[in-house]
């Protein structure tokens, strides 16, 4: 074929293609409104279906991510205990680990002083845990002796304000309470007695200091004075009287003598 | 100062003491009189001791010094006794108080004149047995009279609300 077919050809082709591409407009027409009705179709639609279907993925995934999780438990669960159990846990810690080299690390000034002692005390029912206590069993376990041995008595007295803790005692209500009658019955007074070393005593004694000290106070010259003046005076009152007696006797035997009537004047005691 | 006076009626009331109780008074007296004598005759030999030591003898005096010492000691005792607190020793033992016949204490005076005529002649006691208010010569002389009163001092002679 030459040049010259060949552009006739294309030239033919060429029309048959404009003929067609002209009868065939009626027919694009209508497939592109077609098309563009199927877009804006889809174009409302998506988005509705999309969002639907992103909110259902998310309801999805939640369920799985619970059910899962529930599975995951039970499974560590499981494996957990068989591991437990498959193992020594105590003799591992006490084989492997070293715990004086723990405790050593340990700054237990540090742990007690971030403490609050105060909340932790403040949090707890100390009532409930005192009645809680069966105290009698506790006293029976204590040994009462060592405790006592180890306790520095005398330090402990001297810190006690022994003049306040008297003066607030009642000793009057306190001596009203003692029944003395059993004590003094019971007492050995002999006993007591012969255990007194009354030489020692008495050689502590400053009898001397003391005697002088009694005789100052008694007023002995005083004491003679009196005594001695009560006795004169019954001697001289009876010696008075005897001898007004007298008088008076002797005065009425002159009258009697003398015949005169009677004594003028009659002893009368003063 | 003031004298503690007890009027007339009072005296006549007063119980006058008679020739027992006086006699008595006048011998304890009398032996207060004997002591004063000793000691007088103490002072004496001290003084004597005192003066000459190595020629001490010890006083021997006569029966007529020693009674006129004793009868000027007895008149001196006797009225510093009355005249100060009315009664002497033997008065106060017995409880008899010698007054002049107003009550009042006797003065010196009529003391010293009493006790002149009780050491010169003691037997003027012997009227009050005879007289009626049992008054001595003594007293019928000087005007005092002797009654019993038993209280202590001066007794109610003390002015009334006055100073014990």
């Amino acid at each position: 074929m030459d040049a010259r077919t060949g552009r006739l050809l294309l030239g033919a082709g060429s029309g048959v293609a404009k003929l067609m591409w002209a009868s065939a407009r009626p027919v694009r027409a209508v497939t592109s409104t077609v098309l563009q009705g199927g877009v804006a179709v889809v174009t409302l639609v998506a988005p509705r279906t999309s969002a639907a279907l992103v909110r259902e993925g998310r309801r999805e995934r939640v369920r799985l991510l619970r059910r899962w999780n529930g599975l995951l438990e039970v499974l560590v669960g499981e494996v957990l205990d068989a591991f437990l159990r498959s193992i020594d846990l105590t003799g591992l810690v006490r084989d492997q680990v070293d715990v004086d080299a723990l405790a050593g690390g340990l700054d237990v000034d540090a742990v007690v002083a971030g403490v609050d002692l105060d909340a932790v005390v403040r949090r707890l029912d100390l009532d409930a845990i005192v009645a809680r206590v069966d105290l009698d069993r506790v006293v029976a376990g204590v040994d009462l002796d060592a405790v006592v041995a180890r306790v520095d008595l005398d330090a402990a007295v001297r810190r006690v304000d022994l003049d306040a803790a008297v003066r607030r005692v009642d000793l009057d209500a306190v001596v009203r309470r003692v029944d003395i009658e059993p004590v003094l019955a019971e007492l050995d007074v002999d006993g007591v007695a012969a255990r007194i070393d009354l030489d020692a005593v008495i050689a502590r004694l400053d009898l001397v200091g003391i005697a002088r000290t009694v005789i100052d106070e008694l007023n002995l010259p005083e004491i003679i004075r009196s005594s001695t003046g009560a006795l004169t005076s019954d001697t001289v009152r009876a010696v008075r009287t005897e001898a007004m007696t007298a008088d008076g006797v002797v005065s009425g035997a002159v009258d009697r003598l003398l015949r005169r009537g009677g004594a003028a004047q009659p002893p009368v005691p003063p | 100062m003031t004298d503690g006076r007890r009027d007339g009626p009072e005296v006549a009331a007063a119980a006058t003491a008679g020739i027992v109780s006086r006699t008595l008074a006048a011998v304890v007296d009398l032996v207060v009189v004997v002591a004063l004598m000793g000691l007088a005759l103490l002072a004496v030999a001290g003084a004597r001791f005192l003066v000459s030591p190595v020629g001490f003898r010890w006083p021997s005096p006569d029966w007529t010094v020693s009674l006129v010492v004793g009868a000027l000691l007895a008149t001196g005792y006797l009225t510093v006794a009355w005249a100060t607190a009315g009664r002497s020793c033997g008065a106060a033992v017995l409880g008899l108080r010698v007054l002049s016949v107003r009550g009042s204490r006797p003065g010196w005076f009529r003391a010293a004149v009493r006790a002149a005529l009780c050491v010169v002649f003691p037997l003027g006691l012997a009227w009050s047995v005879l007289g009626r208010r049992r008054r001595s010569l003594q007293d019928l002389l000087v005007g005092t009279v002797v009654v019993y009163d038993w209280s202590p001092g001066d007794g109610h002679l003390s002015p009334r609300g006055g100073v014990p």
